[in-house]
């Protein structure tokens, strides 16, 4: 369960160091943080769209409600974002920390290694994603199966390989190791 | 504050040596070092193992630190 535990903070946080009992209790921390800060942004957004509700003249509910929902679903990303990626970023938890030049070919390897045997997973989820909301209205396994379909799953999921393993690779530092 | 960074020494341990030693991560060492971070009971007590000294050693205030 503590390795599982342990796989779910070092996905959900981005964290590639060691997890230990520091970086779990700066995760806490920091987990009340942002469940405070959503807390008063829901209990604030709730009240401003309510009462924009009642005294606006709103046109067009349904467009109203959509743009409402997306602004909510941002906000709520960036909140955690803010908490999760930035301020773990500055506290140094999410660093990972080498000594030597062979340790940090080391550390490069394997981010490469996980993200490259992820990649045809996170291929086949952007697929599936792609064909599902493509409203053509042709056969569901035509449309997965053509070419634009692949095409279309293929290249976000490269650039993205790319930009995490980029991310990771920055977050390498190579200490002077002092004895 | 406490004597780890004196005793770390004195073993002629790196922080990310005596880290890789007890299973933490080099910040936690720096942190404990630096009186930012307060250890668990487990924590100190791998501290002590690692380090060949007992816990009252280790993290025992001086009477003049109290004042």
């Amino acid at each position: 369960m503590k390795k599982v535990n342990d796989r779910v903070l070092r996905w959900f946080f981005g964290i590639s160091g060691v997890i230990d009992e520091q970086v779990k209790s700066e995760i806490g921390k920091l987990s009340v943080e942002a469940l405070i800060a959503v807390f008063i942004f829901e209990v604030l957004f709730n009240i401003g769209i309510g009462t924009y509700i009642y005294f606006g003249t709103i046109k067009d509910l349904e467009s109203f409600f959509l743009f409402i929902m997306t602004l909510h679903l941002f906000l709520v990303i960036g909140i955690i974002t803010f908490f999760t990626s930035f301020r773990l970023q500055r506290r140094g938890v999410l660093n990972q920390e080498v000594t030597t030049k062979a340790g940090k070919r080391n550390a490069i390897k394997s981010i490469l290694n996980k993200y490259l045997t992820k990649l045809p997973m996170m291929f086949l989820l952007i697929w599936l994603l792609v064909t599902s909301l493509d409203f053509n209205g042709q056969n569901f396994m035509d449309t997965l199966l053509s070419w634009s379909s692949i095409r279309q799953a293929l290249q976000p999921s490269i650039v993205l390989t790319i930009i995490f393993i980029i991310i990771d690779i920055s977050k390498i530092r190579l200490l002077k190791d002092e004895s | 504050m406490n004597r780890v960074r004196e005793y770390r020494r004195a073993k002629k341990l790196s922080q990310m040596a005596l880290a890789e030693e007890i299973g933490v991560a080099r910040q936690t060492i720096n942190l404990i070092e630096n009186g930012k971070y307060n250890p668990s009971l487990d924590l100190c007590l791998k501290l002590a193992w690692v380090l060949d000294t007992d816990l009252n050693t280790l993290f025992w205030r001086d009477e003049d630190e109290k004042s």
